[in-house]
C-alpha cells in the first residue's frame, strides 16, 4: 500500500463514518481505514477535538461514532483542499 | 534609501494598486493554507500559510508607505522642511517590507526543502537578517537574496510540475518563475526606473497565476 497522507486518511475515516450512519465502531474504522490501533486512537482523538465526529454509546455500551455538520463540510471540501495541497506540493 | 526614487513619476499610484492586488491574493492564499492546516493537521500547510501571511504583510507595509509618501507629495503639504518625516515613514515601510518579505520567502524555501528541522528555518532567518541589515546597499542585498531563494523555490515547483503535469502545478510553477524574474528586474531597478515597472507587471502575472490556481482547485 502506498503511504497515504493525513488528509486522505481523515477523509477515508469520515466517509466510512458517514456511510455507517452513526453506527461506526472503532474496530470497523481501524480495518476500513487500514490503521493500527495506536494510529486509530490518535486520529479519533483529533477528529473528536475538531468536532468532525461525535461519540455515543450503543445498546451494549460500546463506542460508536457519527458525523457532525463540520465532518460533512470537510468531506464536501476535501477535493478542493487536497487539490490546493497537491498544487503546492504540501503533501 | 527609498522606494519612491525607484519608481518613475508617471507610475506613482499605479504601483500602490498593483501592491494592493498582491496583498489580497497572498492574504487569501495564506488564510486558505492555514484553514487547510487546521482541518488536516498538515504541518507544511501551516508553514506555507505563515510564509504567505508574512508576504501579504510585506505588501501591506509597502503599499501603505508608498501611499502615505505619494499622497503627501501630491498635496504638496510636505515641503523640504518636512522631508525628514517623509523619510522616516518611507524607512519604516521599506525595512518592514524587506524583513517581512524575506521571512516569507525563507518560510517558502523551508517548505520546499521539506525540512522538519526548525533550526534550519531559524538559521536561514538569522543569516538573511544579518546579511540585509549589515549590507552597505540593503535594498540590493535584499533583492539579491530574494532572487536566490525564489530560484530554489521556483525550481522546486517546476520539479513538482514535471512530476505531476496538471494545470494547477503548472500555474504555481509559472507564478514563482514570474516572481523570480520580477525579483531580477527589481534588482536592476536600483539603477533603472523602467525595470521597477516591469518588476510590478511580472509580479502581477505571478499573482494572476496564483489566482488561476485558486480558481482551478476550487472549481
Amino acid at each position: 500500500m502506498n503511504k497515504r497522507d493525513r488528509i486522505t486518511i481523515i477523509n477515508d475515516i469520515l466517509e466510512f463514518v458517514r456511510d455507517k450512519e452513526g453506527k461506526a465502531k472503532p474496530t470497523h474504522i481501524m480495518y476500513k481505514a487500514n490503521l493500527s490501533n495506536e494510529m486509530l486512537n490518535e486520529y479519533v482523538r483529533e477528529l473528536l477535538g475538531k468536532e468532525f465526529i461525535k461519540e455515543s454509546k450503543d445498546k451494549r455500551e460500546k463506542r460508536t461514532y457519527s458525523l457532525t455538520d463540520k465532518g460533512f463540510k470537510f468531506i464536501a471540501e476535501y477535493k478542493q483542499m487536497k487539490g490546493f495541497l497537491a498544487s503546492y506540493d504540501l503533501i | 534609501m527609498s522606494t519612491i526614487f525607484l519608481s518613475p513619476e508617471w507610475f506613482f499610484g499605479y504601483d500602490v494598486l498593483f501592491e494592493a492586488f498582491f496583498f489580497m491574493i497572498s492574504l487569501i492564499t495564506a488564510l486558505y493554507a492555514l484553514k487547510v492546516h487546521r482541518a488536516t493537521g498538515e504541518e507544511l500547510s501551516q508553514y506555507f500559510g505563515y510564509g504567505f501571511l508574512l508576504i501579504s504583510a510585506a505588501y501591506l507595509f509597502q503599499l501603505l508607505s508608498n501611499f502615505l509618501v505619494y499622497s503627501r507629495l501630491n498635496t504638496e503639504v510636505c515641503q523640504i522642511a518636512n522631508l525628514s518625516s517623509v523619510a522616516t515613514v518611507d524607512s519604516i515601510g521599506i525595512y518592514g517590507y524587506m524583513l517581512l518579505m524575506i521571512s516569507g520567502f525563507v518560510l517558502l524555501l523551508f517548505v520546499s526543502l521539506k525540512s522538519r528541522m526548525k533550526r534550519t528555518l531559524l538559521i536561514l532567518l538569522i543569516l538573511s537578517f544579518i546579511l540585509i541589515l549589515s549590507s552597505k546597499n540593503q535594498l540590493y542585498t535584499f533583492f539579491l537574496l530574494s532572487s536566490i531563494y525564489l530560484a530554489f523555490i521556483a525550481w522546486h515547483f517546476l520539479e513538482n510540475y514535471l512530476k505531476h503535469k496538471k494545470a494547477t502545478t503548472l500555474s504555481v510553477a509559472l507564478a514563482f518563475l514570474f516572481l523570480l524574474f520580477g525579483s531580477f528586474h527589481f534588482l536592476i531597478s536600483v539603477n533603472h526606473e523602467a525595470f521597477y515597472v516591469i518588476g510590478h507587471i511580472l509580479g502581477f502575472f505571478a499573482y494572476l497565476m496564483i489566482l488561476i490556481n485558486w480558481y482551478l482547485v476550487r472549481k
